[in-house]
């Protein structure tokens, strides 16, 4: 069945090649601002910074058409809309080329070099983000498209990703939400992470660390001593945590229609048990104050 | 009443007393036909030029209409996938049809089964979303980029259903044994 719908689809995709032509033209901007926000659609962002003090900005905008429409004619119907306000500047994509017949393929790709403290702010769909490291705040909005954060270390960061995967290096102080989509990171500090329908995936937690995760698994390599609380609500998936310190933590592990493991270096202070629902306080050997909180709805947790 | 009334019903009689003369009758007859046939004239140039207006609208929407999409499309602001091409029009129906299948096979299940139920609620909302992409490939002048997503779209709920009816299924059996 899955081979038959697979053959329609690359039959259907097909049918829609023609004879292509491409235009392609450059915007390129420089700006002394302190917050940059992009508004994009049908292309890339591709942010890196810089020991510099100003934005520099260019823009790609490509146009590939069937040979019965001027490449030429759409593309002046896409342009750059740049409103400079105080210390931010506002960048959108002006897309005039709707309602119009025929299959269209057009890219705006831009590529931005900042300084990395500036504030920065994407919200861009159909296309990818990527961010290298930033300083200031960060706010990603991103859907149909994967997204890529080197560092997000600023004091407030917002990433959203809806129908694209999150792949991530050091995230803090964030608020990170992905939707139908996988997330692999390399650490948490002090986030408040969102998992609906996808797999997220976190090397290392540190900080306060608050998951919700439903219809996909949360997983972590390893918990820092430097956690000090983590808070999991889980639906119909599974938690792993790995390398949990043998000191100074308790557990607290409950819920419904789940399975619970924990390792045997730890010992249970109290447990409940019913018989579509249980609770377990656990401790390591010596006691803790640092407190992991898990509660688990049709999954099941694993602490190694 | 006036003066001329107050005369004239004081001498009725000597009013009543005058004949029209011969062929009054039809004379006045032929008049009224006239001006009926006058009335008619004037009814049938109004239609003869509405209907040619119409014509006009008809002649020119059909040559101009291809470049455009459906009146049905531009009143919606939104295309399906069916509008783009007949081979998108049969990968519509194939997700269609499967969808209302599995569709109906989960709400048998989602009373008692909360992971059914919230499956369910998940897939009302990628519909609503569906509803977008459609919006999006109107507004995007049918980009490539939406039209995978829609497909995109249309694989992940089914994949849902699937994937549901399978967990469903072994766990019906694991309960048998």
């Amino acid at each position: 069945m899955k081979t038959k719908i697979a053959t329609l689809v690359m039959l259907a995709l097909a049918s829609m090649v023609q004879l292509r032509a491409q235009e392609e033209k450059t915007v390129q901007k420089s700006f002394a601002a302190s917050t940059l926000s992009i508004n994009n659609s049908f292309g890339d962002v591709d942010v890196t910074t810089y020991v510099g003090s100003k934005i520099e900005m260019t823009v790609v905008i490509s146009v590939t058409s069937s040979s019965k429409s001027s490449p030429a004619k759409e593309l002046d119907k896409i342009n750059i809309e740049v409103k400079e306000i105080g210390n931010r500047v506002d960048v959108s994509t002006k897309n005039e080329i709707s309602n119009q017949k025929g299959v269209r393929e057009f890219r705006i790709d831009y590529t931005v070099k900042m300084p990395e403290n500036t504030n920065l702010i994407v919200k861009n769909s159909f296309g990818n983000t990527t961010v290298a490291r930033v300083k200031g705040t960060l706010e990603i909005r991103q859907q149909h498209g994967d997204c890529y954060v080197g560092e997000a270390i600023g004091a407030n960061n917002t990433i959203k990703v809806q129908f694209g995967r999150l792949n991530g290096g050091a995230i803090s102080n964030a608020d990170v939400d992905v939707q139908h989509g996988n997330s692999t990171i390399a650490s948490f500090n002090n986030v408040e992470a969102r998992q609906q329908f996808g797999n997220m995936k976190v090397g290392e937690l540190q900080g306060v660390i608050k998951v919700n995760a439903s219809h996909g698994s949360f997983k972590s390599d390893r918990v820092l001593p430097a956690l000090t609380r983590l808070t999991i609500e889980s639906q119909f998936g599974a938690v792993e945590l790995s390398e949990v310190p043998k000191q100074g933590y308790r557990i607290d592990l409950s819920g419904s229609f789940s399975t619970f493991k924990w390792p045997d270096h730890m010992k249970v202070i109290e447990s409940e048990k019913e018989i579509t629902s249980a609770s377990y306080q656990i401790q390591s050997q010596n006691g803790g104050e640092k407190l992991i909180d898990i509660h688990a709805s049709h999954g099941s947790v694993k602490i190694y | 009443m006036s003066d001329l009334e107050k005369f004239i019903k004081k001498n009725r009689d000597a009013f009543d007393g005058a004949i029209p003369p011969e062929g009054h009758s039809e004379r006045f007859l032929r008049k009224l036909e006239r001006m009926e046939h006058k009335e008619n004239q004037s009814r049938q140039i109004f239609w003869r030029i509405a209907a040619a207006v119409a014509l006009i609208i008809v002649a020119a929407a059909s040559v101009l209409m291809p470049n455009f999409n459906s009146p049905a499309d531009v009143q919606y602001g939104s295309l399906s996938l069916g509008d783009i091409s007949k081979e998108m029009s049969d990968v519509e129906f194939y997700y269609n049809s499967e969808l209302a299948r599995g569709y109906e096979s989960l709400l048998l299940l989602s009373e008692n089964d909360p992971e059914v139920k919230s499956a369910l609620e998940e897939l009302d909302r990628l519909s609503v979303v569906y509803k977008e992409l459609e919006k999006q490939l109107y507004e995007s002048g049918s980009h490539q980029a939406v039209i995978t997503a829609m497909i995109e779209n249309f694989r992940m709920r089914l994949e849902l259903i699937e994937t549901l009816e399978q967990k469903k299924n072994n766990s019906n059996n694991k309960d048998s044994i």
